[in-house]
């Protein structure tokens, strides 16, 4: 594939209003992560419950 | 005799480096350096729509650290309005370290080792880089912890500092 050809299909791919891209984009909203892939979000989860610890312990130690 | 208490600057310090490291992690990491994406090791980049599906995951990833950077100012706020809260610089940065110390040595136990979703630098020699973020970590929380110590130390000088209430509060 031609650099020109390669460009070209890569903007279809890219572009929110082409059909290819807009069906990238579906694809992209269709793929289905993993199961547990919301425990990659647990630090954070776990960082909000230890800053409300620190705040209790905190009043309660003054 | 007004009493001082920690506990709000603590935590909106804990939020906002939580927050503030995350930031790094996504920036320098993710976009600048392009060595990992949230879910680089299971849907490698490979394509322009493995490549959209991780930029997808590392914005909501983005929006969870914007999530906690956010609650932590409305502590601040809330610590910069109270009367008791000592205004100690020690202790605030001291809490700042901590908790990007957290960030790091959580989400690289959980993200790199437990979940294997991405690691820090790919390839030959990751558990090296891993195992030396989680470090990283460890010893900003132990760098914080004696900061704050530090600032609790501080707290005779500190407390004749505790400012009045403001008109009107």
């Amino acid at each position: 594939m031609s650099e020109k050809a390669l460009a070209l299909d890569f903007h279809a791919l890219a572009c929110p209003r082409c059909e290819a891209g807009i069906e990238a984009r579906q694809q992209v909203l269709e793929q289905k992560p993993l199961e547990n892939l919301w425990a990659a979000l647990l630090p954070f989860v776990l960082i909000g419950v230890a800053s409300l610890l620190v705040e209790r312990v905190g009043k309660g130690r003054s | 005799m007004k009493t001082a208490h920690h506990g709000a600057i603590l935590s909106s310090g804990l939020l906002l480096g939580a927050g503030l490291g995350g930031f790094v992690d996504g920036i320098v990491l993710h976009q600048i350096l392009q060595w990992h994406n949230l879910l680089s090791s299971v849907h490698p980049p490979v394509d322009l729509v493995s490549m959209k599906f991780n930029m997808l995951w590392d914005g909501i990833f983005h929006a969870f650290t914007w999530t906690l950077t956010v609650l932590g100012l409305a502590r601040l706020w809330a610590a910069g309005k109270s009367a008791d809260v000592p205004w100690c610089t020690r202790t605030f940065v001291g809490s700042l370290f901590v908790g990007w110390g957290l960030f790091n040595a959580l989400e690289g136990t959980i993200d790199h080792q437990i979940l294997g979703i991405h690691h820090v630098h790919p390839g030959e020699g990751e558990l090296v880089w891993d195992l030396g973020f989680i470090a990283s970590g460890l010893v900003m929380i132990g760098g914080g912890w004696l900061a704050i110590r530090a600032g609790r130390i501080e707290l005779p000088v500190e407390r004749a500092r505790l400012r009045a209430p403001r008109y009107g509060e």
